[in-house]
């Protein structure tokens, strides 16, 4: 970031994204991988999120760090996103607490049909199928973030967020064990 | 912490979760801020295009606004002309009033002031999208009724044209009142489950 060598147009506002981009591009693509299946929609979902972080950095305050304000905006912009896409096509989403009780809803996705051993393809549309309060913590958890940061980031009290994630750890390990068993032959899962 | 998952402990959710390889380049900052234009541009034309709406109902309605020999037709094209404009003001006043992601709001607070808007917005419609209507268009009826009739054809046919034309209407703006409300209450499940 030596700012004698960038050009004169270059404003915090890009500082501050270009920073961004290069520590959580990674985080957003797959933050943008979680919320959307189709190729193209994710493609536009991903470039829609980097032009909102690149706006929002005009009117960021300081009032949370920038990581935390990087995930807000980005998901806020998943949810609009989400919200758009469900109205043309309805499908029903789950809580975590359903998601323990009920059936695999990744049995009719044809992405985890067609690739049933693949745990990563299997995790992704386990996170698809929650509903968005219960993936964005899902996927703040599944980044590494403390339950502090993420309570931050949702706008949650740490205590809550860290019942979830206990929840959450057990959904995530039960299930994903389940489908490794089923594709290793394991007889009781037949 | 890209590479192939299939060599990673599958019950390590967050390793796997991570160690997913970038689809897409980054984008540049010039790109953004040739997006950003593009973004800008794309809500000009969008505004454009709603005022355009408006502007056809409008030249729709202007010559009634001379057909001298029924003041209640005139008087309901004056007042269906001065709900295009209200109407028009207030699609584009509340697409202007919600939250946007660019605020950086906890994601809660986003999602349920992004639930309230739309559910407010649907539960409200006939108030500020029907209503503003309904003067004018009962006006156009009486006109019609009362003072306006097409030559060559019997009063009563005519009579018959007018209320059919009527309880169509009417079935529209129940149908799309009915509609939003269902709207507004399936929306207002997802605001008390978060």
């Amino acid at each position: 970031m030596d700012g004698a060598n960038q050009p004169p147009s270059r404003t915090l506002q890009d500082e501050r994204y270009a920073r961004a981009a290069a520590s959580l591009g990674a985080a957003l693509e797959r933050l943008a991988r979680a919320y959307e299946a189709d190729a193209d929609q994710r493609r536009d979902l991903l470039q829609d999120i980097h032009l909102a972080v690149w706006r929002s950095f005009a009117r960021y305050d300081g009032r949370c760090s920038e990581r935390t304000w990087v995930y807000r905006v980005a998901h806020n912009v998943a949810i609009s996103h989400g919200q758009k896409r469900r109205r043309s096509r309805p499908d029903k989403l789950l809580t975590l607490d359903e998601l323990a009780v009920r059936g695999d809803p990744t049995q009719p996705d044809p992405e985890a049909r067609a690739a049933d051993s693949h745990a990563l393809a299997r995790l992704t549309a386990l996170i698809r199928a929650l509903v968005p309060p219960d993936r964005q913590i899902v996927m703040l958890y599944l980044e590494g973030l403390e339950a502090k940061a993420v309570a931050e980031v949702c706008g949650l009290s740490p205590g809550a967020v860290a019942t979830k994630l206990h929840r959450l750890k057990a959904v995530l390990a039960s299930r994903i064990n389940q489908a490794n068993r089923f594709n290793q032959g394991d007889p009781d899962e037949r | 912490m890209s590479g192939d998952p299939s060599d990673l402990d599958p019950f390590d959710p967050q390793a796997l979760w991570q160690s997913q390889a970038q689809e897409h380049e980054p984008m540049s900052l010039a790109e953004i801020h040739q997006k950003a234009r593009t973004l800008k541009s794309k809500v000009l034309w969008r505004n454009v295009r709603e005022y355009a709406a408006s502007v056809v109902v409008i030249l729709f309605f202007a010559p009634v606004l001379l057909h001298r020999e029924s003041w209640m037709m005139q008087a309901g094209a004056a007042l269906i002309i001065a709900a295009t404009i209200f109407v028009g003001w207030q699609m584009h006043r509340r697409t202007g009033m919600g939250a946007i992601p660019e605020a950086g709001e906890a994601l809660r607070d986003f999602h349920r002031q992004t639930l309230i808007r739309q559910r407010d917005a649907l539960r409200s419609v006939g108030r500020w999208y029907m209503a503003p209507f309904a003067p004018g268009m009962v006006l156009l009826m009486m006109g019609r009724w009362f003072q306006s009739h097409v030559e060559g054809r019997s009063l009563a046919m005519d009579h018959l044209g007018i209320l059919l034309a009527s309880a169509f209407v009417v079935l529209v703006f129940g149908g799309v009142w009915w509609l939003n409300q269902l709207g507004a209450k399936r929306l207002q499940k997802q605001i008390d489950a978060l």
